[in-house]
């Protein structure tokens, strides 16, 4: 992380955050929530935009903006390779097949160090710069970030909200009978998947700017099963809902260091405590904090 | 050097075998995602460590331990968790994300009461020292791991075979509806369905930590070999996630011969892919009815 100083820093990095996630949730809702695919790494494809972004800034110098739009190319490419065979198979195979993306995309991480540095990591990630101005300042990467995370939510409120949209919600309810009115189920479902991961290499973009080091344990499958979990208690298929449900799942847990708990234990507790509103969740709001509104 | 690797392969195929007879056993009959039976897994595995290494126990005692802790906790997410959803009506992916949400519970649990770091479990040294046989050295516990698992195999196809209670849980995976109107109590044997593949889940964990200690990650791991065997062999019988398991321990294997070890679990998922592509019903077809 860079260096945080000061109430206000520590509060625009938690903001940074929270629209990070934002993004994450809102892209993986497009596969989870409307499409009804679960997808188990999502933090793969993350890891992808930020290992695109910081090995071409620290390596090459380019501009952030571009590596953004590269890695966004990669995650597409990658997605469109992986999607192609395993939407094919149905419910419980294809989120094994994602379960094992997740492991293989990491695996590569590690295992290839002349390219990612492997266990290590890359350090030293500058904060993006446009028109001499650089985002050096919490206050100026949260405007970055938060900008960001409104344009991806508003690509993903358009595609909900249109024809494309529909088919695919067709498709989570009833598969066989989106089929039978002549739709391309595979087509579809490949194309959405391909959006929602190349809109999760952005949020990693932005996150190997923000903290400046990343290695592959900062995209473990805890990770996916982290932004699966802020979809599902936002709200499945309601993009605001993942919006407030990154804010729920990042901010309130930062209140245990006004605590006083030891640090080795607040991040367990962190993931016990949403681990145990999944399963609260699934009792009692499965749709979630902001459920989908009907007719939509 | 090839033998040698084919040996290994068929090993540490036996121990997979072992994860996939245990989740398969759950997953044919209930058709429930189980994640949470890798925090099973773990949990038991650490109440293992927990017996021999903090509290000193003899083995024995260490081994009725785990299994009793594991076939306790999966039939109580069963009752307590599962069962209560299908009430409301859940569909099975709410199903699936709240045994998510369990592993994930259970998992940080873990790590808070005993830390992250590995913990290895020294018994026994006789068990690891090699025996050369021929060309290929083997050691005691190599041993014990193959014998387990075809043991273990064996008695639960009898079980499934033979005993009544056996055939009702192969009429429960068959046909759930067709089993309660038959009078079969579905309730009982799904319960009694949990208990039997945690607690095979207690033995593969006592086996392994045995071999290469406990980490809060092993269960993770257990649970994404079982599910790739179970696919990989086929989901509708027993047999089906032992043939895949024994399929991903020699390719996984036999590979390191001209790859890299460190991409034992790539290998594993891309047997994965090629299965899903060319042969989806997996390696024994939709036969478990028989």
């Amino acid at each position: 992380m860079g260096e945080v100083a000061g109430p206000v820093d520590y509060i625009f990095y938690i903001l940074i955050l929270v629209s990070i996630y934002a993004i994450l949730a809102v892209s993986l809702n497009l596969l989870v929530g409307m499409t009804g695919l679960i997808s188990m790494a999502h933090a793969a494809f993350m890891a992808i935009g930020a290992y695109t972004t910081a090995l071409l800034v620290t390596g090459t110098g380019m501009n952030f903006f571009f590596t953004v739009g590269i890695g966004m190319l990669i995650a597409a490419g990658i997605s469109a390779l992986l999607a192609l065979p395993s939407l094919r198979v149905k419910g419980d195979h294809y989120i094994i097949a994602s379960f094992g993306f997740q492991v293989i995309i990491i695996s590569i991480l590690l295992n290839w160090p002349s390219l990612t540095r492997g266990p290590f990591g890359i350090m030293g990630i500058p904060r993006p710069r446009l028109f001499g101005f650089t985002f050096a300042s919490y206050q100026s990467f949260f405007l970055l970030s938060a900008g960001l995370a409104i344009v991806c939510s508003l690509v993903a409120w358009r595609v909900s909200t249109s024809a494309f949209g529909a088919v695919l919600r067709a498709i989570r309810e009833d598969e066989v009978a989106a089929q039978s009115l002549g739709k391309d189920v595979t087509r579809f479902k490949v194309l959405v998947f391909v959006l929602g991961c190349s809109l999760a290499a952005v949020a990693g973009s932005l996150y190997a700017s923000v903290a400046s080091f990343i290695d592959p344990f900062t995209f473990d499958i805890a990770e996916s099963i982290f932004v699966l979990a802020i979809v599902i208690i936002g709200g499945k298929g309601n993009v605001l809902g993942s919006v407030l449900g990154a804010v729920v799942l990042i901010a309130v847990p930062e209140l245990l260091k006004f605590l006083a708990v030891p640090s080795a234990i607040a991040d367990p507790l962190r993931r016990m405590l949403y681990g145990m509103l999944l399963v609260v969740f699934m009792r009692f709001m499965p749709s979630g904090l902001l459920p989908e509104r009907a007719g939509r | 050097m090839l033998l040698q690797l084919a040996v290994n392969g068929i090993i540490a195929g036996s121990a997979y075998a072992l994860l996939a007879l245990g989740f398969g056993i759950i997953y044919g009959t209930t058709r429930t995602f189980h994640f949470a039976h890798g925090a099973v897994y773990t949990l038991a595995g650490y109440v293992f460590y927990h017996s021999l290494v903090v509290l000193g126990l003899p083995f024995f005692v260490g081994v009725a331990a785990a299994l009793a802790i594991a076939a306790g906790l999966g039939p109580s997410m069963e009752q307590f968790i599962y069962r209560p959803l299908r009430t409301v009506g859940a569909s099975e992916m709410e199903v699936l994300l709240s045994s998510l949400g369990l592993y994930v519970l259970i998992e940080n649990l873990i790590i808070i009461l005993w830390r992250s770091d590995p913990r290895s479990v020294p018994v026994a040294e006789a068990l690891q020292r090699g025996i050369q046989i021929g060309p290929v050295w083997v050691t005691g516990l190599q041993f014990l791991v193959l014998a387990t698992s075809l043991v273990l195999w064996g008695a639960l196809l009898l079980f499934l075979r033979r005993t009544k209670l056996g055939k009702a849980i192969r009429a429960l995976a068959a046909d759930p509806e067709m089993t309660e109107i038959v009078g079969i109590d579905e309730r009982r044997v799904r319960l009694f369905v949990y208990a039997l593949g945690s607690a095979l889940a207690g033995v593969a964990v006592v086996l392994s930590a045995i071999d290469t200690g406990i980490a809060p990650s092993a269960g993770m791991n257990a649970l994404l070999i079982a599910t790739i065997s179970v696919i990989v062999g086929g989901t509708n019988s027993i047999s089906g996630g032992v043939a895949g398991g024994f399929l991903i321990g020699v390719a996984e294997n036999v590979g390191i011969w001209q790859i890299a070890s460190e991409w034992k679990q790539a290998i594993a998922f891309g047997l994965l892919v090629v299965f899903i592509l060319l042969r989806p019903t997996g390696l024994i077809g939709p036969r478990w009815a028989k």
